[in-house]
């Protein structure tokens, strides 16, 4: 029997007796990070990384049963041993190290390989399976230096300023927004954020990391600015209301989305920046490689390319779910938008 | 080229049509002028021949990748179009090229201009060695048509490695053939317009006269081959037929001859003049009677179809719509007739699809649009007409200031002189040669005792006026003779003046029932939404029309509130009633077609009121409708 079987509620270790990101509730839940893909409330008791407690009870609750593990930690749940390695793609996000007499299996959950201010850097586990998301699993998908993109962006912003319009970001507002905060530069002009993005912030701020003097993207504020602004929001279409009150501005889309040209122009955005909080299809077969597995499961996103290459380059590949599983997990990650569709 | 490449990313990420126009305006600035020339002809939708077989590009992809050709295709997929996503796919540098066919294929670091053919590049002067985009698509797009396949990796190779990224995705798109730009027609005329201070009409003209030669004087009857633009003086001869070279593939060459041709001031011996303001046109809002005496007005028919001014000028013909569009290339038929009026002569009038003795029905639905089905069959080729109502200029002389009788009159003497012009040119073999469009011109019989000949141009008809009620009578008859309505003119004004008014004829009325409602397309608000209406047939209700909603802002309310308690099932924004609201739907025709479960397609279907008094029962049935469709009755 596999260490780790796809079940209706999610992925089940049977010999630890824990659920991972499960997708209802469960007695013991293994989180890898807090975006709601991943982590719902309900269960009995959750382990996540400890960067992660604070977002994580943001998502399932402030009273909720979570233990958060430290860095190097391992637990013993049931005859396995687990801990949580960061996977560097939010605030506390991380792969899951499953080890049973000898035997290793990673859950890689949402990972990115690129420096990121906001997180703690990715790191290499080695293992003997890889469990691993696909969500930009072609090789059109290879991401620009994030510090071009942030220089691109500042310029953006500067020439906006020049013609006194208030620039709008679009970004997801759990690790997104925050990176972009925290990668430009605050001596550009004063920053502005939605709610939904500035209630992340103190969780950020207490894990220590460095964010820029925020205030809310209120009328008041934006008139005060001046024009000078920028303003994070996230791009669901619920929320475009707070643009109302803006006055002239431009809009920019921040996703790893915005590499296509046909995504640009179906969000709608005054501009595209290709700034993802995945791995690029570099970053998904090198690190693959790297964990020297022989045998991989892939899951969430674009499964049965990637499945076909890493069989071709002589790997045990298959995809997570078999084809009429429901439910667990698979298809777009929220935290990479896809522009919306219109009705 | 690199301007180019920066020019469509610009126009990508500009927002409104005012920046994409600064920025074609910034790059006309900038680029020189044989770039520029090509930028306009790749602008304007111009299409070069496919240079390199698409299987083979993307099995150099491939190589180039180190991908498996399966995986360049699923990302294509994912992206949509080859060009965007070879251009993705490419990495930053290049492994070297493998052997072609056992023939050494070498990258060099600089391969230079103007090695090409010299029989494949016809006096086209470049300078030489710099990536330009006049120099891309001639020495390298165009020469590689024909090639052998280890010259075109070579080509193909040494242009990867001097290009980002989306540099080549601009090189994969000239060598597909046509370049996709964001920016519209409209946007390229007004940009150049501004560059050389001239109206954006006299551009637009110049540029169409590029696209279709064809119709300059004394081209008609060439066939494309012998179709030569306008070459330097002293260029060498053109190469004989049979050798076809890339080029005459090409709708017009863009040379920066051409381009400075495009920008030229204003010449009254090459260009043809802008037209004049339309006269202003309304509604007919009160009761005939309240217009005064009958005597002092003059009534036509209101042609459907497009207000147009046909203006003769010194070296050709141009056909101007209201809208300032050219359409001189849609009607060869009036172009070629129009060539017997007198030079400086000015028509005004409408153009019309024609058949037999009456002006088309209104156009059919277009065919499937599914995607995935075969491309429908060519539509056969519409002859226009002008129907020309009025003169504007006649013979270099202004006759706007005139009264509208002796406009008239002027008019008729002209049209009659210029049938009888028409007759004088037929000779006997022109029923051999005669082409379909050739049916517009004068036939062979010259009688000449009041039969007219078959003609592209005609008069309109005045109608008889001796009262009110007799203008009211046409009125009724308008239908049965293919048009819209009346127009009712002051019989002494001069043009600019106007005062027409238009006289709608009556639409038809029927009872229908509202089965569905749903939001207008288009975007407009909520009160004015549109209306599926039904009639019976038998016990059952079939949907004839989708109506634009006409009604009160009280009854539209109305309406919505039927609507949220009558809902039975929604499609999306779409949802379908309980049959209980009477509408009155008007129209202003149909047509049949098998297409829809009715049988018919209403013209301009709306609701303008709301039946209270009447039961659903009682609503109009398909049989009443059907009837209407008999010859007659409906245009």
């Amino acid at each position: 029997m596999a260490l780790l079987e796809v079940t209706p509620k999610g992925l089940f270790c049977a010999a630890g007796g824990f659920h991972i990101d499960p997708s209802r509730s469960v007695e013991r839940a293994l989180i890898t990070h807090a975006h709601s893909d991943h982590a719902r409330p309900g269960s009995r008791a959750y382990l996540c990384a400890a960067e992660s407690e604070s977002l994580l009870r943001l998502r399932v609750g402030q009273r909720a049963p979570i233990q958060g593990s430290p860095r190097g930690e391992r637990l013993r749940c049931g005859e396995v041993t687990v801990s949580f390695h960061p996977s560097g793609h939010v605030l506390g996000s991380a792969q899951i190290r499953v080890e049973y007499r000898g035997e290793i299996w990673v859950v890689s959950g949402d990972y990115k390989c690129a420096s990121d201010p906001t997180c703690a850097a990715f790191e290499l586990v080695r293992c003997h399976t890889f469990i691993t998301e696909s969500t930009f699993g072609l090789p059109i998908y290879r991401w620009p230096n994030p510090a071009g993109v942030f220089h691109e962006m500042t310029n953006w912003w500067q020439d906006n300023q020049a013609t006194g319009r208030t620039s709008v970001v679009f970004a997801y507002s759990i690790g997104k927004a925050q990176r972009i905060l925290a990668s430009l530069d605050p001596e550009a002009g004063p920053f502005l954020a939605h709610p939904a993005v500035l209630d992340i912030l103190p969780a950020y701020r207490e894990a220590g990391v460095a964010l820029p003097a925020v205030r809310p993207a209120s009328p008041e504020n934006i008139r005060t600015a001046r024009g000078r602004a920028l303003a994070i929001g996230p791009a669901a279409t619920g929320a475009s209301n707070w643009l109302d009150a803006i006055g002239p501005h431009v809009t920019a889309f921040a996703s790893g989305w915005m590499a296509l040209s046909h995504a640009r122009h179906r969000q709608g955005s005054d501009r595209g920046f290709v700034l993802s909080d995945h791995a690029d299809w570099t970053g998904l077969t090198e690190t693959i490689q790297a964990t020297g597995a022989e045998r991989v499961f892939v899951t969430h996103g674009y499964v049965e390319p990637l499945v076909r290459w890493l069989r071709e380059q002589g790997l045990d590949a298959q995809p997570l779910a078999p084809p009429n599983a429901i439910e667990v997990g698979v298809g777009r990650d929220v935290s990479e938008q896809e522009p919306a569709r219109e009705p | 080229m690199k301007l180019f490449a920066t020019l469509l990313e610009d126009l990508e990420r500009a927002g409104d049509a005012p920046a994409r126009v600064r920025a074609l305006e910034h790059y006309f600035a900038a680029a020189p002028p044989a770039d520029a020339a090509w930028a306009v002809f790749l602008l304007a939708g111009g299409r070069l021949r496919r240079a390199l077989n698409l299987a083979q590009l993307r099995l150099w992809v491939g190589e180039a990748c180190r991908l498996p050709i399966w995986l360049v295709e699923e990302s294509s997929q994912a992206v949509g179009n080859y060009a965007e996503t070879f251009s993705l796919l490419l990495p930053e540098h290049l492994p070297p090229p493998l052997l072609e066919n056992g023939a050494q294929v070498q990258a060099q670091q600089e391969m230079s201009f103007g090695d090409a053919n010299p029989a494949i590049r016809p006096d086209m002067g470049s300078p030489s060695g710099r990536l330009t985009l006049a120099n891309l698509i001639e020495d390298r797009v165009l020469a590689l048509i024909g090639m052998d396949r280890a010259s075109q990796k070579a080509i193909l190779w040494n242009i990867w490695t001097q290009l980002n990224g989306p540099e080549r995705w601009l090189w994969h798109q000239l060598l597909a053939g046509s370049v996709h730009a964001a920016a519209s027609r409209k946007e390229l005329v007004e940009a150049l317009s501004r560059k050389a201070g001239l109206p954006p009409t006299l551009i637009e003209h110049r540029l169409r006269s590029l696209e279709h030669p064809d119709q300059r004087p004394g081209a008609a009857g060439k066939s494309r081959t012998q179709r030569q633009p306008a070459r330097r003086p002293g260029a060498p001869t053109p190469p004989a037929t049979s050798d076809r070279t890339p080029f005459d593939f090409l709708s017009w060459i863009p040379t920066a001859e051409a381009y400075f041709g495009l920008l030229a001031p204003f010449d009254r011996s090459q260009d043809a003049p802008a037209p004049d303001p339309f006269c202003v046109t309304s509604n007919l809002e009160k009761e005939p009677a309240s217009l005064g005496e009958p005597a002092e007005w003059l009534s036509e028919w209101q042609w459907g179809g497009t207000r147009a001014q046909l203006i003769r000028h010194d070296h050709g013909s141009v056909l101007w719509t209201d809208a300032g569009e050219d359409i001189t290339a849609a009607c060869p038929a009036v172009i070629r007739a129009s060539s017997h009026l007198p030079p400086g002569t000015a028509l005004e009038g409408a153009v019309l699809a024609w058949a037999q003795d009456r002006p088309l029905p209104m156009v059919q639905p277009p065919a499937s649009r599914k995607r995935g089905h075969r491309k429908p069959p060519e539509q056969p080729t519409v002859p226009f007409i002008f129907m020309a109502s009025d003169l504007l200029h006649c013979g270099g002389v202004d006759w706007r200031k005139e009264p509208l009788v002796r406009r008239r009159r002027q008019l008729e003497r002209v049209l009659e002189t210029f049938l009888a012009g028409q007759a004088q040119h037929q000779h006997p073999d022109s029923a051999l040669t005669a082409r379909p469009e050739d049916f517009f011109l004068a036939n062979a019989s010259n009688q000449g005792d009041g039969i007219q000949p078959e003609t592209a141009i005609r008069c309109s008809p005045l109608l008889p006026l001796k009262s009110w009620s007799e203008a009211e009578a046409h009125r009724h008859a308008a239908r049965a003779h293919g048009t819209e309505g009346l127009v009712l003119k002051p019989a002494n004004s001069p043009y600019s003046a106007g005062g027409w008014l238009i006289w709608p004829a009556a639409l038809f009325v029927v009872d229908a029932i509202l089965v569905g409602i749903q939001p207008a397309p288009g975007g407009v608000p909520l009160s004015r939404r549109a209306y599926t209406v039904a009639v019976w047939d038998g016990p059952d209700l079939v949907p004839i029309a989708l109506a634009a909603c006409e009604l009160d802002p009280a009854e539209a309310d109305e309406v919505e509130a039927f609507a949220k308690e009558n809902t039975r099932t929604r499609f999306g924004p779409v949802r379908a009633l309980a049959p209980g609201l009477v509408i009155e739907l008007a129209f202003a025709g149909m047509v049949s077609t098998h297409r829809r479960r009715s049988g018919f397609l209403l013209n301009q279907p709306r609701a303008i009121r709301l039946r209270r008094d009447r039961p659903p029962e009682q609503a109009a049935t398909l049989a009443l409708l059907r009837s209407f469709l008999s010859p007659g009755l409906v245009a």
